[in-house]
């Protein structure tokens, strides 16, 4: 599904990613994990089509098509979710709205029909009920005075509305309690199946007990330094990232 | 103003006089000669004068200062935005500065209210010309005098008298429609409005420019309202491609009164839309809010005076306006709290969102306060669309354009939420959302 070849990026003149090659296929998911700084969110970023990241180096494939040549909207509705790390406030625009607008548009890029506001509704309150989402954050302005979980619920569930074919989980365990990880868990977990792929990006182990990936990839440097299976995830938790840099460092 | 300019108006003026309403009354045709005076003592405002340094009329050079004419038929009726053609309203229309009863629909009034075509109390024997075309409010100005509403005085042709008596309310709201056909020429609308002690009314005036319209509207809406009165009003200004529309709302606000207010702007060359308003009496307040919306080469104006002459006064203003393309907006709020004037409140917020690197935007708030104890407060933004907003809309499938409208329409909703007119909401928010998707078409 989702091919990166040797792919280098910079920002503001400084190369942050310096050649990554990573496959995943369908019904995969990959964790990609790394210490502050080693080029996660640039990734992540790069995949989605943020303006300011400059792709000097290397291809990302996806379905066939060439990735870095679609604009960001192309990209969304082509499947593609990204998951911020920091979900943005846009006062002023309701987030049902918001999400109507969305879910529309992608349908009409792909030729399905789109809802309207009954069938709509009905979806939505479905899906906001199973993330604990109350009625009044979803007509309240999007992620505006959200709390940190809020604001983290409300990525998870634009992203059960959207029904990505690629999710792009950016840090979505940060600034969560143990409780509201659960519960974005299992948002996440209910939505993996064999024709969608997800790359979920955290600095943390915590997470991995509960999305439990099929690869792990260790990222340091802007390259990735080692690829394993669930336990990789384990070992850096208990060794720290210290070992592995040092080892990227000597190989 | 050069003297050559001056004559243009004089003899525009000296050829209309014969035949403008009122003509036979001396009285009128006193008032009317004292005000063309006043106008010719200053001219047209340049931008010389304080107060309009942002905004250039020099576009009205090349214009004939004779009324202007046009034709009225199927089409002017037909252009009419439905919102405001379906509104259940008192409603009076106006084609290029006359009525015209056709379009109209009066209604039932409560008992000793009026809402009269103005003209008919300037004729031979009527005695309340001296308030009608009295310009108290109308020509004051902090700034220094000015002749905009002098000529409007000297050169009304019609416009409505609507008058509440103490405690009475409307059900419905006034609707004061003035249609612009012609190409060429200026109308000078005139509302004057009494609002009794314990009235209450909703007014929305509204200009509209049928395509291809230009030309020159120079309108006044005078009023007073008394003791413990409210007047809702919305001035919605959509003028025609190449017109200038210049506007000038003077409300008297009496002890315990309310003023609500909001004027939206969305069409016209040159559009300067002013608020002169007079917190006369303890307890009195105002709000006002406006937003213009400017595309093309468009420049828009508004500008606000509020004076505080009375103790625990309260004022609340809420500007927000949008420039695209090489458009220009102007705000200007003045605040004065005169000496007397303590326990006053006054707040102030002027934003402006530039939509393109060739738009312009000027803010400018201005406190004169003449009193100890007072809050006043104000702020004054310029800036772009944010961009990590729009990337995370585009994260989502939204397109750049659609995108663009969803944040543009975000940053006017303030003044959806402050409208004061509720059953005018279809019509502005059918106005805001056509423009909003022109704009986009546009651009797209």
């Amino acid at each position: 599904m989702l091919s990166i070849r040797d792919l280098r990026a910079e920002v503001d003149g400084k190369e942050i990613l310096r050649g990554i090659s990573l496959d995943l296929a369908a019904g995969e998911v990959h964790a990609v994990m790394g210490p502050n700084g080693s080029g996660k969110s640039t990734l992540s970023y790069v995949l989605a089509g943020r303006d300011g990241y400059e792709v000097t180096g290397g291809s990302v494939t996806y379905e066939g098509r060439d990735l870095l040549a679609m604009e960001v909207e192309e990209r969304a509705a082509a499947g593609i979710f990204l998951a911020f790390q920091y979900p943005v406030e846009i006062p002023g625009v309701s987030n049902l709205t918001f999400l109507k607008t969305a879910v529309n548009a992608v349908k009409k890029t792909r030729g399905e029909a789109e809802l309207d506001a009954l069938d709509f509704l009905k979806l939505a309150r479905g899906k906001a009920s199973t993330l604990e989402m109350s009625d009044a954050l979803l007509q309240r302005a999007v992620n505006e005075g959200f709390s940190g979980g809020e604001k983290k619920r409300n990525e998870i569930f634009q992203m059960a509305m959207l029904e990505p074919r690629l999710a792009i989980l950016d840090e979505t365990d940060s600034g969560l309690d143990i409780d509201a990880l659960k519960t974005v868990a299992d948002g996440v977990n209910a939505l993996r199946s064999p024709d969608r792929a997800m790359l979920v990006i955290t600095h943390y182990q915590r997470l991995l007990d509960y999305i439990v990936p099929d690869r792990v990839h260790v990222l340091s440097g802007g390259r990735i330094v080692k690829s394993g299976d669930a336990g990789l995830a384990r070992e850096l938790e208990a060794q720290g990232y210290a070992g592995f840099v040092g080892e990227a460092a000597s190989a | 103003m050069p003297t050559a300019d001056i004559e243009r108006f004089n003899r525009a003026f000296a050829a209309a006089s014969a035949e403008l309403p009122g003509h036979g009354n001396a009285e009128v045709a006193r008032l009317r000669e004292a005000a063309m005076a006043r106008f010719a003592s200053t001219g047209l405002p340049s931008r010389r004068d304080e107060g309009w340094r942002y905004t250039d009329l020099r576009r009205l050079d090349r214009l004939d200062p004779a009324g202007l004419t046009g034709r009225i038929d199927g089409e002017t009726v037909a252009a009419l935005p439905d919102a405001l053609a379906s509104l259940d309203a008192h409603r009076m229309v106006f084609v290029d500065g006359r009525y015209e009863a056709a379009l109209s629909a009066h209604g039932a009034l409560p008992a000793g209210a009026r809402l009269d075509v103005l003209s008919a109390h300037l004729g031979n024997g009527c005695e309340d010309a001296a308030s009608i075309l009295g310009t108290g409010l109308a020509e004051w100005n902090g700034a220094g005098q000015e002749g905009l509403a002098a000529l409007n005085t000297a050169m009304t042709r019609d416009g409505v008298l609507f008058e509440l008596p103490a405690g009475a309310r409307l059900e419905k709201p006034v609707l004061v429609l003035h249609l612009l056909t012609g190409k060429a020429g200026a109308v000078h609308p005139r509302n004057v409005l009494r609002i009794g002690p314990g009235a209450e009314a909703d007014v929305v005036e509204a200009f509209i420019g049928l395509t291809g319209s230009g030309g020159w509207s120079n309108s006044v809406f005078d009023g007073a309202i008394g003791p413990g009165g409210a007047l809702r009003h919305v001035a919605l200004v959509r003028q025609g491609e190449d017109a200038v529309h210049t506007g000038r709302m003077s409300m008297e606000v009496e002890r315990d009164a309310r003023y609500a207010a909001q004027v939206l702007t969305l069409g016209g060359r040159v559009v300067r839309n002013e608020f002169v308003v007079r917190l006369s009496g303890p307890g009195a307040a105002c709000g006002l809010s406006g937003g213009a919306l400017a595309d093309g080469r468009r420049h828009v104006d508004h500008t606000t005076e509020i004076a505080h002459a009375a103790p625990h006064t309260e004022s609340e203003q809420v500007f927000r306006n949008v420039a695209d393309d090489n458009a220009r907006t102007v705000f200007q709020g003045r605040v004065v709290v005169e000496r007397d004037a303590q326990k006053t409140n006054a707040r102030q917020s002027g934003r402006s969102l530039l939509l393109s690197s060739g738009a312009e935007a000027q803010n400018k708030p201005e406190l004169r306060i003449f009193a100890d104890d007072v809050k006043c407060s104000h702020g004054a933004t310029v800036g772009d669309l944010d961009k990590d907003a729009l990337f995370y809309l585009r994260a989502r499938g939204i397109d750049e354009a659609e995108a663009r409208a969803l944040l543009t329409r975000a940053f006017v909703a303030d003044l959806l939420t402050l409208l004061p007119v509720e059953a005018a909401r279809t019509a502005v928010e059918e106005a805001v959302d056509g423009w909003l998707r022109r704009a986009v078409d546009e651009d797209g």
